[in-house]
């Protein structure tokens, strides 16, 4: 294609990823080539001497030749990452003859950024990457116009590809002794109910074929004339189910409640945000003793995670813990199922307690012989919306009924614990801590 | 390896704001030369189309309306003319980068070292050719000389044309 035919094609063809001609170019050549032609015919100077640097500089800018298929390549962009800065390199090949490239890169916010106008051969760029808050989000979109000389001729603007990522929710360290520590060198990290061979003491017993010679306590058989044995707890690993009420995410503005806050769904600061928060924090600090952790989704059930342990386990929660956030607020009624909870189960309940739906499933599985730990996460205190005359009372009315749920949940034996912003660590230690060992008592955990 | 160069610039407005103020500058010259306050009120409210939408016809006719309005300004002198000649072109230069940048962007200066370079070359071309004509003697130009330049124009024209033919 000769330089005449990619200048008509130019002229003929709209905006888009191809090299094309600007008003700038019509501007210059008509402006140019008018003044001094009339300027000449009609013995002005004046216009002669107007029109010459349009008509030079529009040559000039033609004379250098501009073509090929400019190209913007991302590199070094993980798709997973933690809250904080991460960078990238955005690798710019700007064809032939450009001189300036218009593109779209962050420039110390979230987000893609504004269009920054940059030399076409400024060479690879390096992009700093803000990741403010977990959840799904783009980091980058490079969108990209380059620009020939002054700008006469083209090519795009093209609209390239969302580089998305998922920012894993942030661990938070819990405070030392929220479970027993592990021991070293056996397996779990917490008594049983059955004999077993830990140091802890479960019985004294008469002895039976079939026990163990260094079992015998001697003292205690001589004094009481029979062979007795001396029986040891076993020790076996916790079974922890952290049920997440993703149906309604609420921030302490009453009047915020029904609009929808940001494109991740999450409300930064609201419950939904403080739940997934804690329950990362409670499965970190669990998997850490080797104990097994599972997720349930109680507004969608099939985007659980079933019990697993390890550090791949807790990715593996992060990073569905972001699907539910993002799947949130679509079912009218929390969904807890046998299978989801496993026999003798710490259940730990993460829910703001809006509705009367939770609170029967919590004590469901209370009296169902689960230890359960209720996290209110109800927001506080609450501020009514003050654009309603009738936001106050109905407001109160909704912090009655809350608060009576509570009560019925702590008389069924279940403790809660208010796990609003701040989140209280050491009364989550305490009230954890008690659950475990009521656990114990009532042979919950095996 | 380029660092991190996309937290620093000017904002995305600064080549509107060299279009406005180019204007303001073409109409602070038109009045001095004597135009009339109506046709400047007009250029006026052009400047500012033309500053808020760059990508438009508005920089057109904010170059060719100085030009005509000179040739019938009663005061208009050889000064006038080449801050015109100065003004007139950055107001080309400037519109044209502004139509391909939104308002909330970010204009590197290195991006502008080369647009700058080619600026200042081909004023220094046509202040010469300037120069030139005004120590041409005044008067009536003899005829054939107008046909030669009139030819020298248009031949000008058909070069660039073929030069561009055959590099393609």
């Amino acid at each position: 294609m000769t330089r005449a035919d990619r200048l008509r094609e130019a002229f003929r063809a709209g905006r888009g990823a191809h090299w094309h001609a600007t008003d700038a170019l019509v501007r210059g050549v008509a402006l140019g080539v008018g003044l001094v032609v009339v300027g000449s015919l009609v013995h002005r100077v004046e216009l002669v001497l107007i029109g010459a640097p349009l008509l030079v500089s529009t040559l000039f800018a033609l004379v250098k030749p501009v073509g090929g298929t400019p190209s913007v390549t991302v590199v070094g962009l993980p798709r997973t990452g933690e809250v904080g800065e991460a960078r990238s390199v955005v690798e710019v090949d700007p064809g032939e003859g450009a001189e300036v490239i218009a593109i779209r890169l962050p420039a110390g916010t979230p987000g893609p950024g504004p269009v920054h106008l940059l030399p076409a051969r400024v060479g690879p760029i390096t992009v700093a990457l803000r990741r403010d808050a977990w959840g799904e989000g783009v980091d980058l979109r490079p969108d990209h116009l380059v620009a020939g000389p002054d700008a006469l001729l083209v090519h795009g603007p093209v609209t390239a590809g969302e580089r998305g990522r998922v920012v894993l929710p942030p661990v938070a360290a819990l405070p030392a002794g929220l479970l027993p520590a592990r021991p070293v060198g056996l397996v779990g990290a917490h008594r049983a109910r059955r004999p077993g061979d830990s140091v802890e003491l479960r019985d004294i017993r008469a002895f039976q074929p079939g026990d163990r010679m260094r079992r015998i306590d001697w003292r205690v058989s001589l004094r009481s004339g029979n062979l007795h044995v001396r029986e040891h707890h076993a020790e076996a690993d916790a079974d922890v189910v952290l049920a997440l009420d993703t149906r309604v995410d609420v921030g302490p503005e009453v009047a915020d409640w029904s609009t929808s806050e940001s494109a991740s769904g999450v409300r930064p600061g609201g419950s939904l945000d403080q739940a997934v928060r804690t329950a990362v924090s409670l499965a970190a600090n669990y998997l850490r003793q080797g104990d097994r952790v599972s997720l349930v989704d109680l507004g969608r059930p099939q985007l659980g995670v079933r019990p697993g342990v390890g550090r791949r386990h807790l990715l593996r929660l992060r990073n569905q813990l972001v699907v539910c956030a993002r799947s949130a607020g679509w079912s009218p009624r929390p969904v807890l199922t046998h299978h989801q909870l496993p026999h003798g189960a710490l259940l730990i309940v993460l829910s703001p307690f809006l509705d009367q739906h939770t609170a029967d499933l919590t004590v469901h599985a209370a009296r169902s012989g689960h230890p359960v730990l209720a996290l209110d996460l109800l927001p506080s205190p609450l501020v009514p919306d003050p654009g309603t005359p009738w936001s106050r009372p109905a407001l109160r009315i909704l912090e009655l009924e809350h608060d009576t749920r509570l009560t019925a949940l702590r008389r069924q034996g279940i403790p809660v614990v208010a796990a609003s912003p701040p989140l209280g660590h050491r009364e989550l230690a305490v009230q954890a801590r008690r659950v475990v060992r009521s656990g114990r008592r009532t042979g919950a955990f095996r | 390896m380029t660092a991190a160069t996309t937290a620093r610039g000017w904002p995305g407005w600064v080549p509107r704001a060299v279009v406005g103020a180019t204007g303001l500058a073409v109409a602070a010259v038109l009045a001095h030369a004597g135009t009339a306050p109506l046709a400047l009120g007009l250029y006026l409210v052009l400047t500012g189309v033309g500053a808020a939408i760059p990508a438009s016809a508005a920089p057109a006719l904010l170059i060719g309306y100085p030009a005509v309005a000179v040739l019938f300004a009663d005061d208009a002198g050889a000064g006038h003319v080449l801050a015109l000649v100065v003004l007139l072109h950055l107001l080309h230069v400037s519109s044209a980068y502004a139509a391909v940048l939104p308002v909330r962007s970010r204009v590197h200066p290195k991006a502008l070292v080369a647009p700058l370079r080619r600026f200042a070359l081909v004023q220094l071309v046509v202040l010469v050719a300037s120069g030139a004509v005004l120590l041409l003697p005044q008067g009536r130009t003899d005829e054939r000389v107008e046909v030669i330049g009139l030819t020298a124009v248009a031949g000008l024209v058909v070069g660039v044309v073929l030069l561009m033919r055959r590099r393609s």
